[in-house]
């Protein structure tokens, strides 16, 4: 089973997020914020990152900088309900693989999780 | 059943003599009414459209990226469209008269769902022509600027008070002089921002008496006034009382020139000893160099100006006669008769022995008549109330400079000098 | 009424993630770049609302105030102190405007029918609650008018959820408030929705 790991100050994104991988057969650790989220990145090793964008503490741009410093290859998922085209060029110039929007829709974060798997492997 | 058609009748009524466009659709956005407005603006009768669907409507009516707001409406919402951000829902012609600031109407309308026991069942949507406010608000903010824009090509400062001295406006050139901007002093008092300590009371009695209406306000003074950066600057002000529609005071309205270089060069000149000793007017050699300056800026501005050259008769006789004491009394007098005759801003000058000359600026032939008629109704007065050993005499003589064919200050002065002695000769 | 950190964290994620949509609402309208703050969240009667919103309960506010009904009722409102208004219609518009004319009055009943709507439509999807949404209107008065107006005819104690946010435009900020007032029996509802969310997986 793939890890996935979930970094974003919400509990309640946090357990929607937790309860539609867990379907997808995936399996599922979480980070309140960006520092422990950072930790369990290089800890966990997961397969695939989940990351809010908009966090109080230490906001989710400066996560993905971070792990994209430390490991290249990182996958990161980026989440946001904020979807103007200029935070999209922001965040896919640090380097994300992909972007979804909150609120989560079952299809939608399965999709773009595994197509992020399928680039992984290749 | 007779309460349906009832309301049907009212509902009817409403949108048919309504000042907006309202059309209704159903749940797949095909139109199901199209009130009068519309027929009459958009030229297509209800009978051809309803049935229609929205997104079939041709383009050049409406444009299919407001597909998404009824999408929006479908799903509960009620959307806004303001002129500011979208301009216009229906392509229409605007009214004839706004043609030229609008090829198209402008409009603000509604989108909102018909919602029938919890279920959406249609839209309906309602069009504001807001052309005519729309030009109103541009024609007013035009002229706002316009008012601005004048007020700032002044070349002189302009500074509006009200009734407590504070500044209601001031123009860019006030701006300049004083350092600061517009928005920072607006609301401020002009006494306690400007003007320099020890005169600050003064100033603000002297203002107060003006508003109460005690007191005309001066027409011409000059004053110094404090910059934001400290710098003391000499300004002349012509000031009016601004008054309400009942009569009221309610402030002035100051238009005052920066004459500090003018001062400067005016003390630099007196140090340089172009002033007659004696009578305290310019010396020969000052009303040169100052006329020369005047001329120049009449010519740039389109003023034009007199220049008189004035005799005084007998000079020699006095002298031999009554002694050099006297010749200096008589030619001190003539001074002041000169100074009093003449502004504050005219060049008078002692160029000879017993000659004077005086530049006036801004003086048209016609006053030069006057001028003349003000200088012997003084020296009759002069002659008569002092008590002096002989009567003072003076010859004048003219010449007047057109900005539009402008002469030399050499020109000018021979002329008025031939002018002269034609009159001096005439007395003989 | 108190609420669990659960609680409390959910309905501040569902108006952070309603925020979002707005702005990119808002973004596509007017072509800049605009960012709301991570707000902050209260949750009071609206009784204790004056002492709260003390700096401004005397001075002029612009409000946007929409109705909303169906399985949860009551008022949405967006209120901005009236300088505010005015810079942020400028902001938005890249006009300079001075007072709130009519063109102003427009851009803000849009921008906060927007804002709204996002926040209602939200927590409509993620709570799954069936709410209708009136027409907005807007007010310019003194900000306890307005409140007396929201508490006029109403009976029940009324509760509001009391989001203090920011609008940032081009650099500048523009501070604003959102309400969301509910009766008694709408909040327990509502509060029944999160617990379901909470329970759910």
């Amino acid at each position: 089973m793939e890890k996935i790991l979930i970094i974003d100050d919400s509990a309640l994104s946090r357990k929607m997020l937790k309860g539609i991988l867990i379907e997808g057969g995936y399996d599922v650790i979480e980070a309140a914020e960006g520092v422990s989220g950072i930790e369990k990145y290089f800890l966990e090793r997961p397969a695939v990152v989940i990351l809010d964008l908009l966090m109080e503490a230490m906001p989710g741009l400066e996560v993905l900088k971070k792990i994209k410093q430390l490991d290249q290859n990182a996958c990161i998922i980026v989440a946001t309900a904020d979807i103007q085209e200029a935070t999209k060029e922001e965040v896919m110039n640090e380097g994300a693989t992909a972007f979804i929007n909150k609120p989560f829709k079952k299809e939608t974060v399965l999709d773009a999780v595994s197509r992020a798997l399928k680039r992984r492997k290749s | 059943m007779e309460n349906f058609e009832y309301k049907d009748a009212i509902l009817d009524w409403m949108k048919n003599t309504s000042n907006f466009g309202i059309f209704t659709t159903d749940a797949n956005l095909d139109i199901t009414s199209w009130n009068k407005w519309l027929e009459v603006h958009t030229r297509l009768s209800s009978y051809d459209i309803i049935g229609k669907n929205i997104l079939d409507l041709p383009e050049n009516l409406i444009e299919r990226k407001f597909a998404k707001f009824y999408e929006k409406a479908l799903g509960g919402e009620v959307v806004i469209l303001s002129r500011v951000f979208h301009k216009y829902l229906i392509a229409l012609p605007p009214d004839p008269q706004y043609k030229k600031y609008f090829d198209k109407m402008q409009q603000t309308s509604q989108i909102a769902p018909l919602v029938c026991k919890d279920k959406v069942v249609g839209t309906i949507t309602i069009i504001e022509d807001v052309t005519e406010r729309i030009v109103k608000e541009m024609i007013l903010k035009n002229e706002k600027n316009m008012a601005q824009h004048y007020l700032d090509i002044a070349g002189v400062i302009i500074i509006i008070l009200d009734e407590n001295g504070n500044i209601k406006l001031i123009n860019k050139r006030g701006c300049e002089i004083l350092g600061c901007k517009q928005q920072e002093v607006i609301g401020k008092n002009w006494f306690d921002c400007f003007i320099p300590e020890n005169e600050r009371e003064t100033l603000k009695n002297v203002f107060r008496t003006i508003m109460s209406g005690d007191l005309e306000p001066y027409g011409e003074y000059e004053n110094c006034i404090k910059t934001t950066k400290g710098e003391i600057r000499t300004i002349m002000w012509r000031n009016t009382v601004l008054k309400d529609k009942s009569g009221r005071i309610v402030g002035t309205l100051s238009s005052g020139e920066d004459i500090t270089e003018r001062k400067r060069l005016e003390e630099a000149l007196k140090e340089m000893a172009i002033t007659d000793e004696l009578t305290g007017l310019y010396n020969r050699r000052g009303f040169l160099i100052l006329s020369q300056q005047q001329l120049k800026l009449a010519a740039r501005t389109g003023n034009s100006a007199l220049l008189f050259f004035i005799d005084l008769d007998g000079m020699k006789w006095i002298n031999d006669n009554l002694g050099h004491k006297e010749g200096d009394k008589a030619l001190v007098k003539a001074a002041r008769i000169l100074k009093e005759t003449f502004r504050e801003s005219d060049i008078v000058g002692r160029i000879g022995g017993d000659e004077f000359a005086v530049l006036a600026v801004e003086a048209k032939q016609r006053f030069a008549q006057d001028i003349i008629a003000r200088i012997r109704r003084s020296l009759k007065e002069t002659n008569s109330q002092e008590q002096g050993l002989f009567q003072l005499s003076l010859s004048i003589g003219f010449s007047r400079f057109d900005p539009k064919s402008p002469k030399s200050l050499d020109e000018l002065m021979e002329e008025a000098d031939q002018a002269m002695y034609e009159e001096k000769n005439k007395k003989k | 009424m108190i609420l669990t950190d659960f609680q409390k964290d959910a309905i501040t994620e569902i108006v952070n993630i309603a925020f979002g949509r707005a702005v990119a609402s808002l973004s596509e309208l007017t072509g800049s770049r605009i960012l709301l703050t991570v707000p902050k969240l209260e949750i009071c009667t609206i009784d204790q609302l004056p002492s709260v919103l003390m700096e401004i309960l005397n001075s002029d506010v612009c409000t946007v105030h929409q109705i909303f009904t169906g399985e949860v009722s009551g008022d949405a409102l967006l209120i901005l102190d009236y300088k505010g208004a005015t810079v942020l219609a400028s902001l938005l518009t890249g006009e300079e405007i001075e007072n709130m004319e009519t063109s102003a009055k427009e851009v803000l009943i849009e921008v906060g029918n927007i804002l709204l709507n996002a926040c209602l439509g939200t927590f409509e999807n993620m709570l799954h609650v069936h709410i209708t949404f009136s027409v907005p209107h807007l007010h310019l008065n003194q900000l306890n008018h307005t409140l007396n107006t929201i508490k006029m005819g109403k009976e029940e104690i009324r509760y509001v959820i009391l989001v203090v946010t920011t609008f940032t435009v081009k650099e500048s900020n523009v501070g604003g408030y959102l309400l969301i007032v509910l009766g008694v029996v709408s909040l327990d509802k509502f509060i029944q929705c999160i617990k379901n969310l909470e329970m759910d997986r």
